[in-house]
This record gives structure tokens, C-alpha cells and sequence, in this order.
């Protein structure tokens, strides 16, 4: 992320609209310094930053809920609105961005009092081709977010005076977070976690498939599969039964018509039983004649209504002379196109014979519904034709039908009458006969009834089969979720492993070069030759070299140190963002260090080691002075690394405020000036480089 | 840090099989994006992602 300028507005003491503050861009110009005397507004304009972008405050600001400018309430009338706000332009990966934050109050009865309302945040980017367009509301903080997280925000935006403070033993949890937040590893720990609750999730969907009953449902089938076989089995003893039966039947009736006695009752008999199964048949193709009769022609009587409606649609059709269609639709066109009528007379378009003539289209364009009209019409008049002849072929059915079952039952009265007579024949060996073919009638019909009980317990088996394979199915299709679940809880599993593997990794691997770097950094802006020691929670500490406990800091090393801390940090973003390979880390590799009064409590030494390595440490570096602050060592050392310079001109209430300014390049430049009224504000100048 | 340190670290990745390694990416590109939240509601999202890419 890089700053490119930033506007204010009634915000603090900094009146009406600021001028842009922009900010330096060039690598070796890198620089921008901001010029103001105490009280000025070095740390608002800190604060600027810090809440346009997170809405946070830094512990150095005083009262930040008095945001909005005084004197701006002053001047409003009461009861209207006074709005403070601070516009931030920026950079991120190729993307440009305009940030705005706002506050507004409501000017009450007093000068100061006000009634506050919601802050406004919006934030616009711009792409690479000069499109802007603007965020959503509810996606604005997370966009932020993703830049340049809140966690982070001591670290790039801090207090020179108070940067001592990153190393306090109360700020290490924050600096423990936004340093693994910053450095993936809070990315990895949270991926671990989350896979790891993932994983509880596949293993409740594994408990939940883990009750099916396959096995039991394939033992049921089985069982019914056997009992199909049997019956299966049955039904072919049945029919060597029904034929053993039926041969030794007729083997009897054969030996019947050899006896001289009673051949010709046998003939008689043999007759019967052929005109009985003749009526049999007779009475069974009627049967079958009736369902055919019922099934296809039975929704006649029904239709009588519709009929009739049909046939009224179609009369009225005709009486409007639209049935059926006088002209067809091509005919009429090839007129048209042709420009003459039949009649002879030359039709032109929007003349009036061609309008009427291209009137009859409309008409013509009946001609599909005149096609099925006719169609349906001549169905109907036949179904009414043919409606008297279907009474009559159900009745003729029906009579056939009884007739047979007269003549059957008298067919089978005579043989009754003939087995009765055969059974009370004074001949033993006719009785004997007669009495097995009894006893064969009798088999024959038991093994008939077997057979219809056999038939019936197979439909009941094959509907059982039938329902256990659709379950079975279904306990499948459970069974291949099942291993499904296993399959992704296992991925879940592996995942998770390999992450805290990386992150292991990342961990022990981090924390050596973190406090490498910080070392080196370290030895480049202190003159002692002490080592930093990183403890597993970020705790900074230096060490003396000999082993032993950490050396206590005096405020400059501690200062020192800080910074190291927080160059070492920059540093290692530049390289990962060159060398990423996929490991989740920051997106940018550029990142601002805008510091207020950073080297208030340094001693000449160390002022001017973290001067001449401070525009190294980061890409960008934003320095709030004053002017004591900066002339000497810091001035010598940046000068050359200023590409961007402003003077906060303060306008003060007080009378005999002490005035002041500060010369840059041959012009001079109010700090403090007296004001004429009762309020302060301050002016942002820009400093005219290069003018001597 | 530099690139070999970091192929050193992501070795687990890289040397992880295809549907494992495209799941690793999609998870960290989903944690990188809710970053910013202190307890952001992912877990629904890590689901997806795995059920997606095992099928």
C-alpha cells in the first residue's frame, strides 16, 4: 500500500478544506516531511490517517471526540450541520483507492455543544484503465481490512515518542497477534482450526449415514428369494401333477370306452366334456369381448355434452361464413404480390381495394382450424352413428354369455347324472373305474387350486423382492455417501496435517530471520554491538552475546530496537511478496512508516544512525517535526531522501504568543502566527522545493 | 524471507497430491479473504470447497 495525498476538512484545528497534502513517491526521494510547532497538528494529522482507516485513535491524541472544528460549530447557525472529514488517496496493488471518512455534529445551543452523528465511511477505487467505481457500503470495511489489516495499524502508524511502547509487556498479546496476522501465520493457525471444526462436521454427516441395515435388507431378500424358489419348485411339481393326474384320467376314460357295457355312455360323456369346454371357451370370449366393448367404446355415454358443444362452436363458425374458408391464405398472398386482383382491378399498397383484398388473409388464416373442424365432425357424427350399436353388442354379449352358462349347467347335470349312473353300475370293474376317475377329478381339482394359491404367494414374493431391492437401493446410494463423507473427512484430516506442518515450518523458520534481520537492522542504527532476542511471543530483547539474561535497554535502544522491529517486518513483506510460491502472506509489497516526532527522545548518536537508515526501512516514510527536531544530525541526514515538505502554519488566540517560522530554501514559513479572534486553526503549506 | 526458504516451507504443499493441494489453496485464499474479521464464519465455505473438489 502506498499513500498518494490526503485532504482535511473542519477536522481538529484545520479549518474549512486543507490543500492535498500529497505525499513523496519517488524511491530515492521517498520522504515527506511535515513541518509544525507543538500543538500544531503533527499528531492530528497522524490521527487523520489512523481514523479515515480504521477509526482508531493513537493514545497521543487529546479529546478525540472533538473531531470537528471548533470555530466551523461556532459559525453555524444552531441546529444545522457541521461535517469534519478526512479524504485519503492511495495505492494498492495497481489499484487506486480515495478513502473519505466523515463525522458531522449538530450545532447546539452552546459553541462547543453538539449532538453527534454516525460516521461515514465510503471508498472508491480506481482500476489500472482509470475506471472508478465504489465500493459497497457493507464491503468497505472488509476491503480495508484486506489492505492493511486494524491489528497493524501501530505498526505503520505510530508515535515517535511513544514507539518505546510497542515493547511494553501489555502490548505484547497485540504485537503477538498482528505479527502472526502479518505474517500468515494467524492465516494458517485460523485455516487449521476451521479445518479441524469441518472435519467434526464430516464426522457427524459419517454418524448420522452409519446406521444402515444392508446387510440385514440383502439376508431378508434372500430369504425371500428362497421362498420364490420354492414355490417355483411347487409350481412344477404342480404341473407334473396336474399332467399325471390328467393321463392317468384319461387312461381311466380310455378303458371305459373298451367295456361294452357302458361305451356308450363313455361316448356320451366324451362329447359332454368337449361341449363343456367348448361353453367354457364360449363364455370366456365373451367375457374378454365385454372388458374390449367396456374398455374402448365405454367412455361414450359421457360425451353426449361435449358433443353437442363441439357441434354448436362449429354451426356458429359457419354461420359467420368463416367455415369453411372461402379463400386460402396462399391464393390471397400470391394476389398481393402479383398487385391484381381476380377482377382485374390493380391493387396498390394502402390503396383501399388492396386493404380489402388483404382483409380476406385474416379470414383465410382460419384454414387450420377449418381442416380440424371438418375432421373432428366427421368423428363425431360417427361415434353419435355408432353410439345405438354399442348398447346393442354389450347386450348381445351379455345375452351369449348367459346362454352358455344355461347350457353349461346343463351340460354338467348330464354329467353328473352319467358318473352317478357308472357309480351305481352292477358291474364292479365300472364302479371301480368310475370311483378313480372321482378320486382323479378330485386330485386334479386340488392341484388346480394349489396352483391359484401358488400363483398368488408368487405375485406376493415378487412384490416383496421388488420392495426389498428398492431399499436396498436406497441403503446403497447411502452406503456411496457414506464412503463419500470418509473420502472428504479424510482430505479434511490430511489438509489440516499438512497446514500445521507448514505452519510449523513457517513458525521456526520466521522467527529465525525475523531476528536475524532485526539484529542486523539493529546493528546498522545502535553503536553497541548487542544482539536481538525474539521470544516465541515477539518479545524483543537484546542480548549481550555471552548467554546470559537479556540486557536492560536504555529508552534510545529501546526506540532502536522498535524500529528494527518493525523495519525487519517490512523488509521480510518485500521479499515473501517476490517469492509468495503460493504461502499466504501480505498482498502488498510496499508499505508505509508515517511516524510523529520520532526522534524526540534519541541522543544525538542514535538520532542520527536511525535518520541516515529510516528512508531504508520502508518505502515510504512520513515524518511529523518540529522544528527543533529536525535541524541538525536529522535534517543532514534526510535532506537529500525529502521529496514532499509542508509547514503547518498555526494561527494562535493568545495575544502574546511567541511567533515563529522556519526557513526552507531562501522563504520563510510561518509556524506560529497570532490569529484575531478566539479560536486556533491551522493552514497546510506546501514548502516550494528547490528555491534558494 | 527467500525463495528457497519459502519453497522449503511450502513443500508440504507442493509435494501434497492434486484434489489435497487445490483444497489447501482454496482454504487459505478463503481465510485470506474473512482476514480482517476477528471470528469470521467459514466453516460452511471450507465444506463446500471439499465437497466440491472430492465428488
Amino acid at each position: 500500500m502506498r499513500l498518494l495525498s490526503m485532504r482535511l476538512h473542519n477536522f481538529r484545528q484545520f479549518e474549512g478544506s486543507t490543500p492535498k497534502l500529497e505525499f513523496a513517491q519517488h524511491k530515492q526521494n521517498n520522504v515527506t516531511v511535515v513541518f509544525g510547532s507543538n500543538g500544531a497538528g503533527k499528531t492530528a494529522l497522524l490521527n487523520a490517517l489512523t481514523w479515515s482507516f480504521f477509526g482508531k485513535f493513537t493514545d497521543a491524541l487529546a479529546l478525540p471526540e472533538q473531531l470537528v472544528n471548533r470555530r466551523a460549530i461556532a459559525n453555524a447557525t444552531k441546529g444545522s450541520t457541521v461535517c469534519a472529514w478526512v479524504e485519503v488517496m492511495f495505492e494498492h496493488t495497481g489499484n487506486n483507492y480515495r478513502l473519505k471518512r466523515s463525522k458531522s455534529v449538530v450545532r447546539g445551543s452552546e459553541v462547543t455543544a453538539g449532538t453527534s452523528q454516525e460516521e461515514e465511511v465510503t471508498l472508491d477505487v480506481g482500476d489500472p484503465t482509470g475506471h472508478w467505481q465504489a465500493v459497497k457500503q457493507n464491503d468497505v470495511l472488509d476491503r480495508l481490512g484486506t489492505i492493511l489489516p486494524s491489528q497493524l495499524h501501530s505498526y505503520f502508524f505510530f508515535d515517535g515518542e511513544r514507539i518505546e511502547r510497542l515493547q511494553r509487556p501489555d502490548k505484547r498479546a497485540e504485537i503477538t497477534s498482528a505479527t502472526a496476522l502479518f505474517t500468515g501465520e494467524e492465516l494458517l493457525r485460523r485455516a487449521s482450526s476451521h479445518l479441524g471444526e469441518a472435519a467434526k462436521r464430516f464426522e457427524s454427516e459419517l454418524r448420522i449415514l452409519g446406521d444402515v441395515e444392508q446387510q440385514k435388507l440383502i439376508d431378508r431378500k434372500q430369504t425371500v428369494e428362497e421362498r420364490k424358489e420354492q414355490l417355483h419348485r411347487q409350481e412344477a411339481q404342480n404341473e407334473a401333477n396336474l399332467k399325471g393326474y390328467t393321463n392317468a384320467r384319461d387312461a381311466v376314460e380310455a378303458e371305459l370306452r373298451k367295456l361294452e357295457t357302458v361305451k356308450a355312455q363313455q361316448a356320451i360323456r366324451d362329447h359332454l366334456i368337449n361341449e363343456q369346454e367348448r361353453l367354457r371357451q364360449s363364455m370366456a370370449t365373451s367375457r374378454l369381448k365385454l372388458a374390449d366393448l367396456v374398455s374402448n367404446r365405454g367412455y361414450w355415454p359421457f360425451l353426449g355434452g361435449g358433443f353437442n358443444r363441439f357441434l354448436a362452436i362449429v354451426s356458429g363458425l359457419e354461420s359467420r361464413g368463416e367455415l369453411p374458408t372461402p379463400m386460402k391464405a396462399p391464393f390471397v398472398q400470391s394476389l398481393l404480390d402479383k398487385g391484381e386482383c381476380i377482377c382485374g382491378r390493380s391493387l396498390v399498397p394502402d390503396d383501399s381495394a388492396y386493404q380489402q383484398v388483404e382483409a380476406w388473409m385474416h379470414r383465410s388464416g382460419l384454414s387450420s382450424i377449418e381442416e380440424v373442424a371438418i375432421r373432428m365432425r366427421t368423428e363425431v357424427e360417427r361415434l353419435q352413428r355408432e353410439m345405438p350399436d354399442l348398447y346393442a353388442d354389450i347386450q348381445y354379449e351379455k345375452n351369449h354369455r348367459e346362454q352358455a352358462r344355461d347350457q353349461l349347467s346343463r351340460v354338467e347335470e348330464k354329467l353328473a347324472l352319467i358318473g352317478a349312473q357308472l357309480r351305481g353300475s352292477p358291474e364292479a370293474n365300472v364302479r371301480e373305474l368310475q370311483s378313480r376317475l372321482d378320486s382323479l377329478a378330485g386330485n386334479i381339482r386340488e392341484v388346480q387350486l394349489q396352483q391359484l394359491e401358488d400363483r398368488r404367494n408368487l405375485e406376493t414374493v415378487n412384490g416383496e423382492i421388488e420392495k426389498l431391492e428398492d431399499e436396498i437401493r436406497k441403503v446403497e446410494a447411502k452406503t456411496a455417501q457414506q464412503a463419500l463423507a470418509m473420502r472428504r473427512l479424510g482430505i479434511c484430516r490430511e489438509a489440516r496435517a499438512v497446514i500445521e506442518e507448514v505452519r510449523r515450518r513457517l513458525e521456526a523458520h520466521f522467527r529465525t530471520d525475523l531476528a536475524a534481520r532485526i539484529s542486523r537492522i539493529f546493528a546498522l542504527l545502535s553503536f553497541k554491538a548487542y544482539k536481538a532476542v525474539l521470544s516465541p511471543d515477539y518479545t524483543l530483547g537484546l542480548s549481550d552475546g555471552t548467554g546470559g539474561p537479556p540486557v536492560g535497554m536504555s529508552t534510545g535502544e529501546s526506540q532502536a530496537l522498535s524500529l528494527s522491529f518493525i523495519g525487519a517486518i517490512i523488509e521480510n513483506a518485500r521479499e515473501f511478496a517476490a517469492s509468495r510460491e503460493g504461502l499466504p502472506g501480505p498482498d502488498s509489497s510496499a508499505f508505509p512508516l508515517v511516524m510523529d516526532s520520532p526522534f524526540g527522545n534519541l541522543d544525538p548518536l542514535y538520532r542520527q544512525q536511525i535518520c541516515r537508515h529510516i528512508p531504508e526501512l520502508a518505502d515510504q516514510v512520513v515524518i511529523f517535526v518540529n522544528r527543533s527536531q529536525w535541524e541538525g544530525d536529522v535534517a543532514h541526514s534526510l535532506e537529500t531522501r525529502i521529496g514532499k515538505e509542508y509547514v503547518l502554519s498555526y494561527y494562535s488566540p493568545k495575544p502574546d504568543a511567541q511567533e515563529d517560522s522556519i526557513l526552507r530554501f531562501g522563504a520563510t514559513y510561518s509556524l506560529v502566527k497570532h490569529t484575531g479572534d478566539d479560536f486556533e486553526r491551522t493552514d497546510i503549506v506546501e514548502v516550494v522545493r528547490g528555491h534558494r | 524471507m527467500d525463495r528457497k526458504a519459502v519453497r522449503e516451507i511450502m513443500k508440504p504443499v507442493t509435494e501434497a497430491d492434486e484434489v489435497l493441494r487445490r483444497v489447501i489453496e482454496r482454504v487459505f485464499q478463503l481465510e485470506r479473504e474473512k482476514l480482517y474479521q476477528q471470528k469470521p464464519r467459514v466453516i460452511d465455505d471450507l465444506l463446500t470447497i471439499i465437497k466440491e473438489e472430492v465428488r
